[in-house]
């Protein structure tokens, strides 16, 4: 395996109880590459995350985190790993620098008094340093969480819907953070709502459905969100965008795919047929 | 590792020992908390002082009962005999039953969400910070188990010595403590939290039937309690092998895993805390039962909104195995305790009477329980809100009227009048449905009101009305079986006046406080337009959705 790879995912199944909540799907992210997940409501984006993550056994497929199965009983993986869900938890009495603070020092991180300074200043958060995270509104407590995630040495970083309850500044303003992380040579793998967020960011996306999950680009991508959420249609073609190739955002677009994908069933099926597939046919939910 | 932007060139040192992660959040939190030392010492002088005069009152009172039970059995047996000992032994095995399952299901190691999310994404050794987490609960097991074991055993045996006491305290201690950390070593393992709960359920729903069993095949089976000293260090044994290996599998558990626990644990203490017995039940249960089910139900008998409520109470109670397995394990207590020597007294049977049919009812009205939690439920359905009490009544009506014959056949079957005592039992069911369904739509004690300073911390003013909704009504309404039970016999007289408090109990069960114009619209809209001095030309009762009122 090249040194670079950073997940391989191979017809990964992931579910409940033993259901599939979505498509299998298939995808290299590599270092200083950002992958990102779309597709509706419960169609399985955070489920995939839990799973690159280690919350969750996946139910089939293939799956490796920097060269490794996935462990995060391991605290090597925890180390190279870090990750923004939606967990909104806090410790009732530490402060909102003091979380930093604990996230920098628990990964080892020199001068992390420093670093917690510079996080809080760029994510907006400087007046709020000492008070506790109760007294924040729900988007600083995002900006928290968010801060939190880069206040720590990692190869990945797993974000899901960063976007959630920030403001449009700050929202460019973590765009142009992941741009930066892809360029310092680290990976990035999220799940987004935001066509503007996945543009800037992301070099390649994976349309998670129930039929089939599709790889294309994140012009496309952005296309098959703003779709969706003006209530679907057809007009967003998949285009190719190879498995593991390096692109940058929008290449290729206008082509029609011909990433092979994989069915629950197992029955293999081209890319074109469905993009839209994320908002049509029957729909099994997550319980 | 890669050293991303941020970091700049700050570059990552050794990572921290766990024990210096939990000091700095313990100091930070300490920097903010307003509790003073002081104030720390005496919550745990005040605690210790409870716990001492809790368990020295225990004590007094297990004498005093054993002591006021006659010396010989009060009615002659057919063959039917147990030691009270024996008793107490299975009372000991249906505690480990309780323990166990318990344990599995707080975990028994779990951490909160927040440690969930700020220590174990950490790459330090998560041994270190879980274990104090890992020994709270046995801890606290063995704590509580060994003085409830004392208690029980000076309530079965008479002239326990000093020595004994202390044999009898430090094996209730260990017992208990190994069984939850037993638990956790399962928990490392992998095996599902639902199969070691599951096993304590069984233990616990078998104690009865094992009880009968051992009272219909030996007669005069008498069991030691006091644990000789061969059984003391094997217990010790079990707990300090059984703890080595939890300390050292600590690290296998997953964070999914310890969050759920932990997530468990904190609902469950809320609920302790706020005096909330439904949602701890709630607590405890969610979470053990599967996310998916094989088949579904087509429904396709439901074709009444009445219908529809009356098959999901059933559906709701036959889906959980627990419930069932309560109520068929309650049925078995009575005539356990009638099969006990010295305690088949009639105030021992109708006290079983009582506790075990208060327990089966409990596992009833699941259903209406729910209902209460979410009062869209029972809005949903096009029918008005007495009605849906009054068709809520009928599950645990069915199945406390199984339960009643199946108690009170025996007893009319011993004392030589089967008809009369079933005719009774059929009278006093509807007690049973009607307290069942008082006690599911109970308010929760308002904790936003003025709370009053007691022994056991600040209460709100009123918990006591509210916690005594439900066994008000047993109480009240079983007073003639009570007295059917003491004479040994039944009356006609009685059989009618416990009819009567059986339509009082129902009355009482199916009544819905706070009635809104909307609720006696959908009942009588005619009442409804006169109450709110308007004219309506509208029938609204089958279209609204009424308020289900508590």
């Amino acid at each position: 395996m090249p040194s670079d790879v950073v997940i391989r995912a191979r017809s990964l199944s992931v579910g409940y109880g033993g259901e599939p909540v979505c498509a299998p799907v298939t995808f290299t992210v590599r270092a200083g590459d950002a992958l990102a997940l779309v597709g509706a409501n419960g169609s399985g984006k955070s489920t995939i995350l839990r799973a690159v993550l280690g919350l969750l056994e996946p139910s089939g497929g293939e799956l490796s985190v920097l060269g490794r199965p996935v462990d995060e009983r391991e605290a090597i993986f925890r180390a190279e790993v870090s990750s923004v869900l939606d967990d909104d938890a806090y410790f009732p009495a530490l402060t909102v620098a003091e979380h930093l603070l604990l996230t920098a020092r628990g990964h080892g991180v020199d001068d992390a008094t420093g670093l917690a300074a510079e996080l809080l200043a760029e994510f907006g958060l400087s007046s709020h340093a000492n008070v506790l995270p109760v007294s924040l509104s729900s988007g600083q407590r995002r900006r928290l969480l968010l801060a939190a995630g880069f206040a720590r040495p990692r190869r990945l970083l797993v974000l899901d819907e960063p976007e959630q309850r920030l403001d449009q500044q700050m929202r460019s303003a973590l765009a142009e953070r992941l741009r930066a992380e892809r360029a310092a040579g680290g990976a990035v793998l999220l799940a987004t709502h935001d066509p503007v967020l996945l543009e800037a960011v992301a070099s390649r996306a994976v349309l998670v459905g129930d039929d089939q999950s599709v790889l294309m680009s994140p012009a496309d991508a952005a296309r098959a969100i703003g779709a969706e959420t003006l209530g679907g249609g057809d007009e967003a073609a998949p285009t190719a965008a190879a498995d593991g190739a390096p692109g940058p955002a929008g290449t290729a677009s206008g082509r029609t795919a011909s990433v092979a994908t994989t069915t629950p069933k197992g029955q293999s099926s081209q890319a074109g047929q469905s993009a839209q597939q994320g908002g049509s046919g029957k729909r099994r939910r997550r319980p | 590792m890669t050293t991303t932007s941020d970091l700049g060139d700050r570059r990552p040192l050794a990572v921290p020992s766990p024990r210096s992660i939990r000091r700095y959040t313990r100091a930070a939190a300490n920097r903010h908390g307003d509790t003073s030392i002081g104030a720390l010492l005496s919550d745990v002088y005040s605690a210790i002082l409870m716990a001492a005069i809790g368990l020295g009152t225990a004590i007094g009172v297990a004498t005093t009962l054993r002591d006021s039970l006659p010396k010989v059995p009060a009615r002659p047996h057919d063959g039917l005999l147990l030691p009270l000992s024996t008793l107490a032994a299975l009372v000991v095995l249906a505690l480990a039953g309780t323990a166990l399952s318990l344990a599995a299901r707080l975990g028994p190691v779990g951490v909160g969400a927040a440690e969930a999310r700020w220590w174990l994404s950490l790459p330090v050794r998560r041994r270190g910070l879980l274990r104090p987490a890992a020994w709270r609960l046995p801890a606290t097991a063995a704590l509580v188990g060994g003085p409830v074991v004392l208690v029980l055993v000076l309530f079965a045996q008479e002239g326990m010595s000093g020595s004994a006491a202390v044999s009898t305290l430090v094996g209730g201690l260990l017992g208990a403590g190994a069984i939850v950390v037993l638990a956790g070593v399962a928990q490392t393992l992998g095996i599902d939290r639902r199969v070691t709960a599951r096993v304590g359920d069984v233990l616990l729903g078998l104690v009865p039937v094992l009880g009968l069993a051992v009272a219909l095949g030996a007669r005069d089976l008498a069991i030691g309690l006091t644990p000789s000293v061969v059984v003391l260090v094997l217990l010790l044994v079990v707990a300090a092998v059984g703890g080595v290996l939890l300390d050292l599998r600590l690290e296998r558990i997953p964070v999914r895993e310890l969050r759920d626990s932990g997530s468990v644990a904190t609902q469950a203490a809320g609920a302790v805390v706020s005096l909330d017995s439904r949602e701890l039940g709630r607590a405890l249960a969610d979470r053990m039962t599967s996310v998916r089910r094989r088949r579904s139900i087509r429904f396709g008998w439901v074709s009444s909104p009445a219908r529809a409520l009356l098959t999901a109470d059933i559906v709701l109670w036959w889906r959980s195995p627990r419930h069932v397995v309560q109520v068929v394990a309650a049925a078995a207590v009575p005539a356990l305790v009638a099969a006990v020597s010295r305690l088949d007294t009639p105030f021992a049977l109708a006290t079983a009477y009582l506790v075990a049919g208060y327990v089966a009812m409990l596992a009833t009205a699941e259903g209406p329980r729910r209902a209460e939690m979410a009062p869209i439920i029972d809005r949903l359905l096009p029918i008005g809100a007495r009605e849906v009490r009054r068709l809520r009544l009928v599950v645990p009506g069915v199945l406390m009227g199984l339960w009643t014959l199946a108690v009170l056949g025996p007893i009319g079957w011993s004392n030589g009048d089967p008809a009369g005592w079933l005719a009774l039992a059929v009278a006093a069911t509807p007690v049973w449905a009607g307290a069942a369904i008082r006690s599911a739509y109970r308010p929760s004690p308002d904790w936003s009101g003025p709370l009053a300073a007691t022994p056991m911390g600040a209460l709100p003013t009123g918990v006591g009305s509210v916690l005594v909704r439900g066994p008000d009504v047993v109480l009240l309404g079983m007073v003639p079986v009570l007295i059917s039970i003491g004479i040994g016999q039944v009356t006609q007289t009685l059989i009618v006046v416990q009819a009567v408090c059986a339509l009082i109990a129902v009355a009482v069960g199916s009544r819905v406080k706070g009635f809104s114009i909307l609720d006696m619209a959908a009942e009588d809209p005619r009442a409804a337009a006169t109450k709110s001095g308007t004219k309506t030309g509208t029938k609204t009762g089958t279209t609204s959705t009424p308020k289900s009122g508590r």
